[in-house]
């Protein structure tokens, strides 16, 4: 099943020249990714990830309010120019479709594509459910071991 | 705060919020500086293809392990102009801790109070009761107003801890950034 997830993005994107394309759940983590992994990619979905993606796609709405006209709900697309090329995302709850270009005259058919990727696939299957827990560190260590447990190797030297 | 269990990963969000110009992205550029690469990704400041804005910048920092989780940390700036204010609250969203950054100069105490202010009224509305710093920013200026003056201003009650910074030279955004993680993960300040 993943076999095909797999094949399509890789379609889109050897369609596209893209450098990468993935897709990621609304916290930021990869879910599956084709192409090669420029080093800030996972750094920056990780990013928009934390921001929650019904945030993302707020920011995007708010931001972008001639862009997102003839686009539906839930349905945005961001660009972002940042080296070594634009990436765009759509932002289409519960997933983030992300792909890295590289030539800037394909951005018009990169959002058709992205929007067929996320038509073209029961993409909740690769999601598995967030959990949410407690946080376990609010007990017994003395502050100072935390602190210093914590911060350790943090800072360059 | 989520845990990625996975991945055994605890992931937490710090905004750094405030009035425009009193040195927020220069707090996450000294930031960048002083931690080790190994634990950090570059600062991302969000331009988009051609003139528009999405108007934060991000740094993500990796400590060490604690409680067997390893924290992830995405620390945001907001913009601090008046016309951003809906994409300052959409930022503060979720955040688990935030550090107010106040400028010294006596001019912009009138601006640290409305944004503080707006910035309690945005938190209030989405129900978010998180750990907050005041980072009293910008202490090199000759002019500068005294420390007590700025908070008595803002924190009249005296709630908050409070971290004085000379954010440019590095002064305090270390010490600032170690104490809202205390904050938030253990619940108490240093």
């Amino acid at each position: 099943m993943k076999g095909e997830a797999y094949t399509l993005l890789q379609e889109t994107r050897q369609e596209l020249g893209a450098s990468v394309i993935l897709i990621a759940n609304e916290a930021g983590q990869a879910l599956l990714y084709e192409g090669i992994e420029p080093p800030q990619t996972m750094d920056l979905l990780a990013a928009l990830g934390a921001a929650g993606l019904s945030a993302l796609q707020e920011i995007i709405t708010a931001s972008f309010k001639g862009w997102g006209r003839n686009a539906h709900q839930g349905d945005q697309i961001l660009m972002l120019e940042v080296d070594p090329g634009i990436i765009l995302i759509l932002a289409r709850a519960p997933f983030i479709f992300l792909v890295i270009l590289t030539d800037k005259t394909r951005l018009g058919l990169a959002r058709l594509l992205l929007r067929r990727l996320a038509n073209q696939y029961p993409w909740e299957r690769l999601l598995t459910t967030a959990q949410r827990h407690e946080l376990p560190l609010r007990k017994d260590k003395s502050m100072s071991e935390t602190r210093k447990q914590l911060f350790r190797d943090l800072w360059a030297r | 705060m989520r845990i990625a269990w996975d991945r055994r990963e605890l992931l937490l969000k710090v905004v750094y919020y405030g009035p425009p110009r009193a040195g927020k992205t220069t707090n996450l550029e000294q930031l960048q500086q002083m931690i080790a690469p190994e634990h950090r990704s570059d600062l991302i400041s969000l331009n988009t293809y051609g003139d528009r804005t999405l108007f934060f910048d991000l740094l993500q920092v990796s400590l060490s392990q604690v409680g067997g989780l390893t924290p992830r940390v995405s620390v945001y700036t907001v913009p601090g102009q008046p016309r951003y204010r809906r994409v300052r609250e959409i930022v503060l969203r979720g955040a688990d801790g935030v550090i107010y950054v106040a400028d010294s100069a006596p001019e912009r105490l009138g601006e640290n109070v409305r944004l503080w202010h707006q910035m309690h009224q945005q938190l209030r509305r989405m129900h978010q009761e998180v750990p907050i710093l005041i980072q009293v920013n910008k202490r090199d200026l000759p002019n500068a107003l005294p420390t007590s003056s700025i908070t008595r201003a803002l924190d009249p009650h005296g709630r908050y801890p409070v971290v004085e910074a000379q954010a440019k030279h590095g002064i305090g955004v270390k010490e600032s950034f170690m104490q809202i993680l205390m904050m938030i993960l253990t619940g108490e300040t240093v």
